[in-house]
Order: structure tokens, then C-alpha cells, then sequence
């Protein structure tokens, strides 16, 4: 059943569905289906989450806020603004944070893809796919899988507090590195908590992998981070199935960025082509040969192939990666020194640089221009769902197609679905969701 | 065995939103009180993750700001294993997130709980970004406060 009531205004040959708000998204906003003939002529996100105009306050400030002030825009990837920011001031700067501060940034990284995929895989979308309305109803039948979600989910924000001070906007973060870096016996008591974390991963792959999915494969254009040496997090170029292979500093060359006028969000597209999609399924798709292979296996025994283009199987795909951050997490800890100091010095510089990590829902760019003094220019903040925002158009477009014969709550909840598979967040990419059908 | 009963407080809410404060502001005040066998936190976030760890409380007082209509500074009182905490009274950080009335749903599909959960919502009047607490919240909050120091908070034995 769908979330919440799906109202038929209209029967017979013009029927319009409205659905106040989707639930279990991040931020708000709406989406229009014009259907005549049982051919859909119009898809629309209707974001209305008013711009929030962070690029325009970070101008003015110092180089070495951008890291704290961005990861106000989100509560639930905080981490991946602390990060790109960072990244994008060191750029300027001139310096490069290595060794074992560059690994606790990894572990950080890592924590946060534990907590927001643990909280999307159980709390969000298993719903979906075991037929309840939320992760409350589900947990009367289903109490083992929810207990181990917010295990994992509890787990991640430990060491994000560990790491960061608290488990929500990080404020141990700073330009060069941290302001504190954590002892060994601080990390060692996450040890045997990841172990388990590792074994419950691994079940929920399986499990997850046993949901019904929908016979739909999509030809999408995937974007993502790649490193010559690691699954990507914090660093790496920006490679696509379609050829891009570029540094992160060619970001606009390749990218643009359009308003529309049914969204206060803007609209990412590759500019020589059309949209394109980031997140889970294109990191999977681009650097499958970069996970352990204990994951490759665990991804293999899961029926996953070398990549996945079916968007409902995303939620396959984030366990994997939750089993990825879960591993990684182990390794950097069990090799953990403490470094002699928590930072680097970051002088203040005159320029323009880049910063593009991989949040839990895809690639995160900024960039930032600072006069001699460090002070703030020019910003410009590239979020991932904005970037993902015309491919769930087109997808929903496809999905759409193919299902016209569904009646309306059936294809509500599909709609609404369909949605959830990208773990959209509004709220970063106004910086979603009422969902219209219009049919005739 | 444990000498007196153990009590987590709880402060829900948003720090720099006027009345979203006073769950914190309240959670403050019983902290600064040193009570023995009361522990206390202050929650922005998701709170989901108590479910986790609460369970080795005897005893659970969860304090946020309600926005349902009544006169600001009503306090209400709901025993939540025993009656729904009602959704539409308590602000929801972030869909992505879970407030009081989602977690204390939840605990109770898990049965993972203090054997008392004790919820008390707050009527606040201005949840305005920036603004300080009204003070109709605020003399709420510290009755409460006291309230609960004479009664709830009072380990079993001692008499205040």
C-alpha cells in the first residue's frame, strides 16, 4: 500500500493521483506524471525546498570555516561536505594531507557510508520491498533485520564521534586535517564491533539480494570518483561508462548545470550529452575491480554482476557497500599509529580549487575561489542529487511507460519506490516529494 | 545488585530554534543537578540509535517541545508503553530521522526498553531560527524540572 493516501480526483480516461508528501525522503518537494492515452507525455520533480543560498553566505568568510558552515546542509552526510570543502581548501593551499591522517579521514568517510546506507537499507527502503508502510510496522515481523540496522546504524555513529566529536555535524574537522586525533585504544574498542559489523553485512547482502525486484534495466551514463588504488571515498578522477576521464578540476568543462523551472534545485547534465547518475550503483559499476574480494564475493554470491544497472537493486548495492566500509573501516584501524600532530599547516592563498568526494549518494563537488587572505570569493557547491535529479526523471519516465496499466496505488507506490532507490536528498540538492499522476 | 534505580533524561530538540530548545534546556538543568544514578543527553539528531543502549536503564524521561495547538508552556505527560505518543505534537527533526513518538513506537515493536518510558512534551510558541526561548517555555521547563527532581528522579529509598 502506498505511504500515505493516494486521492483519485478524476476515473475512466483522465485521472489525476496526488500524494501529499513521500515519506522517507530527505527535504520536500513534489512530482507531477501527465499520462494521456496511457502514454506519459511529462515527468517533473517539483522541489520546492526553498534555496538555502549557502554559495552566497560562504562568500566573505574565511577559507578555513567553508569545512564547518557546508556541513550544515546536511545532517545525514555531513562528513562528505567536511570533506569536499576541505579537499577543495587544501587545493589552494598547496598542501596534500597523507599518511595516517589521510587513513582517519578514510575511516571517517567510512563511518558515515555505515550509518546514512544502514539507515536507508533498513529504516527506508526494506519497507518498500517486504510490503509496509514504515521500518515500524515492519519490525513486528521483521525484528531481527531492523535490531541489526540500528546496530550498524549505532555503530557508524560511534565512530563518527570517535572521529568527529558527535555523531551529527562533525566538529573535529578542519583544513589539514583534524583539531584531535583519536588514540589506538579509542579505535581498538571498535575492532569487535566490526567483526561483527562484517558478518551482519555480508547476511544483509543476502538478504536483500532474496527482495523481489522489478525486470527493469536502465542504460545510464555513470559518474563517479576513481582511484588507481582504492574504492573510492575522498579522492580520486572523474571517470564515466561513456569515456569522461578527467580531474576534478575540469568539473564545469564537462558538467552544467541548468535551472528549471519546476525545481529550486538545478539540474545536472553532461554537456555534451544529457544526464547522468551518481551514486551506489555508478561507484559499483566503475570500480567493481577495486573491492576486496571478499566483497566481490559476497556482491557475486548476491547475483550481482560487475555492474548493476537495475535502480531497484540499488539497495544490493549499498549493502555491499556498507560490507566495503565495514572491512576498510577494520583495516585502517587495526594499522592505526597516531600521527605526531593532528594537522598540517594550511597557510592562506590566493586561488581556485577543487574538492569532489563520494558521499553516500554520489559524487559531491566544490569549489572555491579565496583572495591572499583566505577570504571566500566565490563558491559553488554540486550536491549529489541535484546531479541525479533528471535521471530519476527519466527513469521514473521509463518506469512509468512500461507500467501505465498499474492502477494508481499500486503505481504510487511503485512511483514512490522507484524514488527511494536513489536515497534522495532534497535538502542537500536545494540545497522532494508530492507526487502527482495526470491521466487522460 | 544495583543500589537504586538507574534513569536516563533525555533532551530532544534543536538548540538555536526558541522553543525547540527547551527539552535540552531542561535535560541541562537535571544534569547540572548531579543526581545519583541519573544520566543525561541531549539528542539533535536521529534517536533511533537509543533503542540500542537505553535498555540497560531502569527508567527512560524523554523531554521535547509539542507544538499542537495549547497554551505555551502546557506540559502533558504520556506513559509510553502504555499509550501512543501522538506524531502530530512532536517536531520531526528530518525525515530522516526519527522523533520520540518513532522511537518509543519502535522500541515497543522491538521490546527493547527501560521497563518505564516516560514521555513529556512541552508546548512551545516560537520555533523561530535564532530566536531565544519564550518564557512561558522556559518557567515550564524549570517546574518540570523541579518536579521531577521531588518525584521521577528521586532515587527508591530517599525522600526529597
Amino acid at each position: 500500500m502506498p505511504s500515505h493516501s493516494a486521492k483519485k480526483v478524476k476515473l475512466m480516461k483522465s485521472r489525476t493521483i496526488k500524494v501529499s508528501n513521500l515519506a522517507r525522503v530527505e527535504g520536500e518537494g513534489g512530482m507531477y506524471i501527465r499520462i494521456r492515452d496511457n502514454k506519459v507525455q511529462e515527468v517533473r520533480f517539483n522541489i520546492f525546498e526553498p534555496p538555502r543560498f549557502f554559495e552566497a553566505f560562504l562568500r566573505g568568510r574565511r577559507y578555513t570555516e567553508a569545512p564547518d558552515i557546508t556541513a550544515r546542509i546536511c545532517g545525514i552526510c555531513p562528513v562528505a561536505y567536511l570533506m569536499s570543502a576541505c579537499h577543495a581548501m587544501e587545493d589552494i593551499c598547496g598542501i596534500e594531507v597523507g599518511g595516517r591522517l589521510r587513513e582517519l579521514r578514510r575511516l571517517l568517510y567510512c563511518s558515515e557510508w555505515i550509518e546514512s546506507h544502514g539507515l536507508h537499507i533498513y529504516m527506508l527502503h526494506a519497507p518498500d520491498f517486504l510490503g509496509y508502510e514504515d521500518a515500524i510496522q515492519m519490525a513486528r515481523d521483521h525484528g531481527d533485520m531492523v535490531q541489526r540496522g540500528l546496530r550498524l546504524k549505532k555503530l557508524g555513529n560511534d565512530l563518527m564521534t570517535c572521529l568527529g566529536g558527535r555523531e551529527v555535524h562533525p566538529i573535529n574537522i578542519r583544513v589539514g586535517g583534524f583539531y584531535r586525533v583519536p588514540t589506538r585504544r579509542e579505535l581498538e574498542r571498535f575492532i569487535e564491533p566490526l567483526h561483527w559489523a562484517i558478518d551482519a553485512s555480508k547476511d544483509t547482502v543476502a538478504r536483500v539480494a532474496s527482495f523481489p525486484f522489478p525486470d527493469y534495466e536502465r542504460d545510464y551514463e555513470f559518474v563517479s570518483l576513481r582511484h588507481p588504488d582504492e574504492y573510492p571515498l575522498c579522492e580520486g578522477r572523474l571517470v564515466s561508462n561513456r569515456g569522461i576521464d578527467i580531474d576534478i578540476s575540469e568539473f564545469f568543462d564537462y558538467f552544467e548545470e541548468r535551472h528549471v523551472a519546476h525545481s529550486t534545485s538545478l539540474h545536472s547534465v553532461v554537456r555534451e550529452r544529457d544526464d547522468y547518475l551518481t551514486g551506489p550503483l555508478a561507484r559499483y559499476s566503475n570500480n567493481f575491480d577495486l573491492l576486496p574480494p571478499m566483497v566481490q564475493e559476497a556482491a557475486g554470491e548476491a547475483g550481482l554482476g560487475e555492474t548493476c544497472t537495475n535502480p531497484f537493486k540499488s539497495i544490493i548495492v549499498r549493502s555491499v557497500e556498507v560490507l566495503y566500509a565495514c572491512h576498510e573501516a577494520l583495516r585502517i584501524i587495526e594499522n592505526y599509529e597516531r600521527p605526531e600532530k593532528p594537522c598540517i599547516e594550511a597557510p592562506p592563498r590566493a586561488g581556485v580549487g577543487h574538492g569532489c568526494t563520494e558521499a553516500p549518494r554520489g559524487s559531491l563537488y566544490h569549489r572555491y575561489e579565496t583572495d591572499s587572505e583566505g577570504i571566500i570569493r566565490d563558491a559553488r557547491i554540486v550536491a549529489p542529487t541535484s546531479q541525479n535529479q533528471k535521471a530519476v526523471e527519466r527513469d521514473l519516465h521509463a518506469f512509468v511507460s512500461e507500467n501505465t496499466k498499474l492502477p494508481d496505488d499500486k503505481l504510487t507506490w511503485q512511483c514512490e519506490q522507484a524514488i527511494r532507490n536513489y536515497d534522495p536528498c532534497i535538502s542537500c540538492s536545494c540545497h522532494f516529494l508530492k507526487l502527482k499522476v495526470d491521466r487522460e | 545488585m544495583k543500589d537504586h534505580r538507574t534513569v536516563i533524561v533525555i533532551g530532544f530538540g534543536n538548540g538555536f530554534r526558541a522553543d525547540d530548545a527547551v527539552g535540552f534546556f531542561a535535560a541541562e538543568r537535571i544534569r547540572d543537578m548531579n543526581l545519583p544514578g541519573v544520566t543525561v543527553r541531549c539528542i539533535s539528531g536521529d534517536g533511533m540509535s537509543l533503542i540500542e543502549e537505553w535498555t540497560v536503564y531502569d527508567r527512560a524521561i524523554l523531554i521535547d517541545g509539542t507544538f499542537s495547538g495549547l497554551a505555551a508552556g502546557t506540559i502533558r505527560r504520556f506513559d509510553a508503553l502504555k499509550e501512543d505518543v501522538p506524531v502530530e505534537a512532536f517536531r520531526k527533526h528530518s525525515t530522516h530521522s526519527f522523533g520520540i513518538p518513532e522511537i518509543t513506537a519502535m522500541a515497543g515493536e522491538l521490546g527493547r526498553h527501560p521497563a518505564e518510558v516516560t514521555v513529556y512534551g512541552i508546548e512551545g510558541a516560537d520555533f523561530t531560527p535564532g530566536h531565544n526561548m519564550t518564557g512561558a517555555v522556559r518557567r515550564a521547563a524549570l517546574a518540570l524540572v523541579a518536579r521531577l527532581a521531588r518525584g521521577e528522579l528521586v532515587p527508591d529509598g530517599e525522600t526529597r
